[in-house]
This record gives C-alpha cells, sequence and structure tokens, in this order.
C-alpha cells in the first residue's frame, strides 16, 4: 500500500511533466480514479478536436514507456474545447494565464480594497473581469482577458487587453 | 440422456452428446436447459450487457450504453481471468484495474488494451464526469469491442 502510495506521487509527478512539455498549452490533472486506486485519470482540458487523438496516443504511449513494469493505468481523459467551456470552465485558461488572473486579483485587492470576481465568457473563450466598486468611473470597466484564442498557448502576457495600468502582467 | 455437470472453480462446464429437446432432462426430471449454454458463466452477462447496450443507443440513454458496454467486455474478461489465471476477486484490490492487467498480459489480448482503456474512459465518463459520453464516442467503441469480448469469451471456454 505504502509503495503503491510513493509510486503514485512519483507517476502523478512524471505523467505532468512529460504532458507539460510535450503540450504546455493545455492544463492538466492527474487524480486517481474515485473506486480504484490504481487508475490515474489523466484529464487534459481544452483540447481542440483535431488534436484529441493526438494527445490520447501520447498518453497511451506514456503508458507503455513511462509505468510500463507498475501496476498502475493512465485513462487518457480529454476534454474538448467545448466540454471544457461547458463544465470546467476553470480549466478554459492555461496554467499562466490563471496565474495572470490571481495575480490580478491580488492587485486590485491592493489597489483598490476590494475583491474582484471573474467568470468566463458564455460565448468565447475570454475571461471577465469584475471589478468592483472601483475608485473612479475611468480607472477600470469591464476588462477583457482572453485565454489566448481558443487553443490555449501561454499568451498571458499578451492577454491583458486592458488598460495598461494593469502593468504588472510580466 | 443425463447431462453431467462438473463445477471447477468457477467455471461450469458439461458434457453432453446429441442434445435434443427430449434428451434436456436430468434424473430429477427437470429441465437442463440452464446447464446447456452456460459454459462460461459470465457468457451470459456479458451478452445481456452487449445486447443492452443496443437498447439504450435507441433509446438515447448514453450513459448508460457507455457504462453497459464497458461492463459487457469487462464480465468477458472476468470471466477469461477466473476461468485460465485463477482469478478471486480480493475486495482490498478493484477488479478494474486487475482486469487490464491480464489484457495486457494476454499475448493475443495485448492488442486490446487500448480499447480496454478507451471503454474505462468511457465508463469514468458516463459514471463520474459531468459530461455525457457522445453517441459517436460509445459506436466508435462497439467493433473492437465486440471483436474483444468474443476473444475472451472463447479463451475462457477453450
Amino acid at each position: 500500500m505504502n509503495a503503491n502510495h510513493l509510486n503514485l506521487a512519483e507517476i502523478t509527478t512524471q505523467v505532468k511533466v512529460r504532458m507539460r512539455d510535450a503540450y504546455p498549452a493545455y492544463p492538466v490533472t492527474v487524480q486517481s480514479s474515485p473506486d480504484d486506486m490504481l487508475v490515474l485519470c489523466v484529464r487534459v482540458f481544452a483540447v481542440p478536436e483535431n488534436q484529441i487523438d493526438e494527445v490520447q496516443d501520447f498518453i497511451f504511449d506514456l503508458q507503455d514507456s513511462l509505468i510500463t513494469k507498475t501496476e498502475f493505468v493512465l485513462l487518457p481523459m480529454i476534454k474538448s474545447i467545448e466540454v471544457t467551456r461547458q463544465y470546467y470552465p476553470k480549466h478554459l485558461l492555461s496554467e499562466p494565464s490563471l496565474t495572470l488572473l490571481q495575480t490580478i486579483e491580488l492587485y486590485l485587492f491592493e489597489k483598490v480594497q476590494q475583491p474582484s470576481e471573474w467568470q468566463h465568457s458564455q460565448r468565447d473563450a475570454t475571461c471577465v473581469i469584475d471589478y468592483r466598486m472601483v475608485p473612479t468611473k475611468n480607472d477600470f470597466n469591464m476588462h477583457n482577458i482572453t485565454g489566448g484564442e481558443l487553443t490555449p498557448v501561454p499568451k498571458c502576457k499578451h492577454a491583458v487587453s486592458a488598460n495598461d495600468e494593469l502593468a504588472f502582467a510580466a | 440422456m443425463y447431462f453431467d455437470c462438473i463445477h471447477i472453480g468457477d467455471v461450469r462446464s458439461i458434457r453432453c452428446n446429441n442434445i435434443t429437446p427430449e434428451t434436456r432432462t436430468g434424473k430429477d426430471g427437470k429441465s437442463q436447459d440452464q446447464y446447456i449454454t452456460l459454459e462460461c458463466p459470465m457468457r451470459n452477462k456479458s451478452d445481456e450487457n452487449w445486447r443492452v447496450v443496443s437498447l439504450c443507443l435507441q433509446n438515447g440513454t448514453l450513459n448508460a450504453a457507455a457504462n453497459r458496454l464497458y461492463y459487457a467486455v469487462f464480465q468477458a474478461v472476468l470471466g477469461y481471468a477466473k476461468a485460465k489465471q485463477g482469478y478471486i476477486y480480493d475486495p482490498n484490490v478493484s477488479a478494474h484495474s486487475k482486469m487490464w492487467q491480464y489484457v495486457a498480459a494476454d499475448k493475443g489480448g495485448y492488442s486490446y488494451r487500448r480499447v480496454f482503456t478507451k471503454l474505462m474512459v468511457l465508463r469514468k465518463t458516463a459514471d463520474y464526469e459531468p459530461e455525457t459520453p457522445t453517441e459517436k464516442n460509445i459506436k466508435s467503441l462497439m467493433g473492437d469491442s465486440g471483436s474483444m469480448r468474443q476473444y475472451f469469451l472463447k479463451l475462457a471456454e477453450s
């Protein structure tokens, strides 16, 4: 049991690293299945339809090369952009974009002492940040922050279309 | 004629010749039909689930279709594991990953491991994920699933 637990941590890390190297644009989570600890669900989000088979094959290859001598099974659970948008909106943006959003939240909190909220647009892969109770009308409005087009790529430095008062993005 | 039913582990095999409706009677005079087709006890369950997949697809109940499709194949592999590998259920070890190991370890079944993995994904999605598997996805796995099911049922009964 302990050996499996240690292996689980190692394998989870390895899979995440390999996925990040091969597909840095796609958010990835690795978790044990709810009904089987030896089954690892590798969820890859916001994958365009024409990339789904390729990503799936990559995970199959990881199974054969990386963890072939263990009892673990990798399940490639590839989520299309549409499925991600509908059911996993927080994973619509790549990790750098999420980090950026968190930075913006912190910045706003420090600047205006008010919490901000953000949510994904229902229409496209943009993220709308609502800066509530801002000090002046023009300082902050509703700013759109793209998730790097529909294919999430680490373009977060270019993602802020807002006034460049938010010059913290680097 | 009397049918001699032999229990070997969890597999029932029968010795019978010239089966006709008239001969399907045991010592107690009751019908022996139940013994005639049950070479592998998991075959009936697998067959039943396989039929249900089609019904679910007709009804548009896609989560149920995905779930049953997986179990139709799972039970065929389970029948093989019990009959040929001496598999005994251990409540501390999930049978699902165990069956995957049997598939991957079998020389002829090795090529089916990706099919089985895809079926596991389908079942996980149907049972635990918020989204519903697509009809296209389920149907795309039907052909390989049917072949895999038959392969392991035959192995179990060989």
